[in-house]
């Protein structure tokens, strides 16, 4: 069945490696064209690369085809209940600017490991080839994916949450989700929490309660029901779980994650 | 001071908000004891997508249950989608968002029905909703309590 999120994930991916490529290439043919090591640096230190990527090579429609993927996933919902336009408009143009900031950084990257390999003499090949393999930190094509489906699921996410403002202060929320050896530690924690208050969560687990325990996660907070125990892991399961397993046991917030 | 009499059957955003969650995570559970909403078992699945879905080596990406008997769960992302869209003073509104609605209609479509158009929800939360309106209802009526006297002849 074909997801709309998955797809635009895709493409975005596929986007982002050819924008890298053609960057590589246009740095790289400065060199062919017989500009010295030096004037090679003068010229890329003079770049916006920002500009390069976004306008130049048009990363920018690409960002655009994604944003209206966001829109399509509003479509989808059945409701957006309590969410005004004008959160929704900010939510989505939040994000956009993620996108646009993380081109900027992409491309500075780019130009510091294509810079380091000229200065080096390495040859074209091993340049590209080791910044399309995520060298220095640059972006590879399969995190581009993962980092735009993670945009668009947290994006969902966040519309949803708008609703948990008609609960009173005092409700409880429990962590749902699986407990299995794909957890990850910070979700164990948060399955064995227990039933907590808003604000409680977000002060035990900062972030977590919109974003879980971040990409893929396969939990989220809901609100306690009379059925929750039925749905959610117990804190003895956990720790009989934690035990069984035999690996040691490192929770990591989503706040250290992101450092 | 008493309320008059035309709020007691006002309810609150935040009174439906719960109805929705807890109907939402009743319909979870009930789902995965495998029955539908009409507290029928569900249909069997295909032998191969059985074998596939039961087999010890984890045959899907982020698999969560290994259940012969159709509970609707593969990697429960589908049942957890399920939650409060919106609510306000009338009503609420629960249900799935994106793909995950388009797994429950193939689900409907395939004979396996969580919830359908003439009946929302089984019996027994259909119930609990009512006792839920009518505990409302009467604490409503409670605040609206104050000595009347009614002059007769």
């Amino acid at each position: 069945m074909p997801d709309i999120k998955d797809n635009a994930a895709l493409q975005f991916s596929m986007a982002v490696q050819r924008v890298q490529g053609e960057l590589v290439s246009q740095i790289l043919d400065l060199r062919n064209e017989g500009l010295t090591r030096q004037e090679i640096l003068l010229v890329l230190q003079s770049l916006d690369m920002e500009d390069m990527i976004l306008n130049k090579l048009n990363l920018n429609a690409d960002i655009d085809n994604l944003m209206i993927t966001y829109q399509g996933v509003l479509a989808n919902m059945e409701m957006t209940g309590a969410v005004s336009n004008e959160a929704l408009t900010a939510l989505l143009r939040m994000d956009r600017a993620n996108f646009v900031s993380q081109s900027g950084v992409m491309g500075n990257t780019i130009r510091s490991e294509a810079a380091r390999g000229i200065l080096a003499g390495a040859s074209e090949a091993s340049i590209t080839e080791g910044i399309l393999s995520g060298a220095g930190g640059v972006i590879r094509a399969d995190q581009a994916q993962t980092l735009a489906n993670t945009a668009l699921n947290t994006f969902e996410r966040n519309v949803t949450l708008e609703m948990a403002e008609f609960d009173p202060e005092d409700a409880t929320y429990v962590y749902q989700g699986p407990v299995d050896d794909r957890t990850r530690d910070i979700c164990l924690d948060m399955v064995s929490a227990g039933a907590l208050t808003r604000a409680d969560v977000e002060s035990d687990f900062p972030g977590a309660f919109g974003d879980g325990g971040g990409f893929n996660c396969r939990h989220r907070w809901a609100r306690e029901t009379s059925v929750s125990k039925k749905l959610t892991g117990s804190k003895k399961q956990v720790d009989k779980f934690i035990a069984k397993r035999g690996k040691s046991y490192n929770p990591v917030t989503l706040q250290d994650q992101r450092g | 001071m008493a309320k008059p009499l035309k709020t007691v059957p006002t309810f609150t955003a935040s009174f439906w908000k719960r109805i929705g969650d807890e109907v939402s995570d009743r319909i979870q559970v009930h789902t995965k004891k495998g029955k539908d909403v009409r507290d029928a078992n569900f249909k069997e699945y295909s032998p191969q997508y059985e074998d596939a879905k039961s087999s010890p080596e984890r045959r899907f990406k982020r698999q969560t249950s290994f259940s012969r008997k159709p509970d609707l769960t593969l990697t429960g992302d589908m049942l957890r989608n399920l939650q409060t869209r919106s609510a306000n003073k009338e009503g609420v509104i629960i249900g799935w968002s994106g793909t995950d609605a388009q797994k429950v209609q193939w689900n409907a479509d395939m004979g396996r029905e969580i919830t359908t158009t003439s009946k929302p929800v089984t019996t027994k939360t259909e119930n609990w909703i009512d006792k839920q309106v009518g505990i409302r209802i009467d604490r409503n009526i409670k605040a609206t309590n104050e000595t009347k006297t009614f002059v007769i002849g």
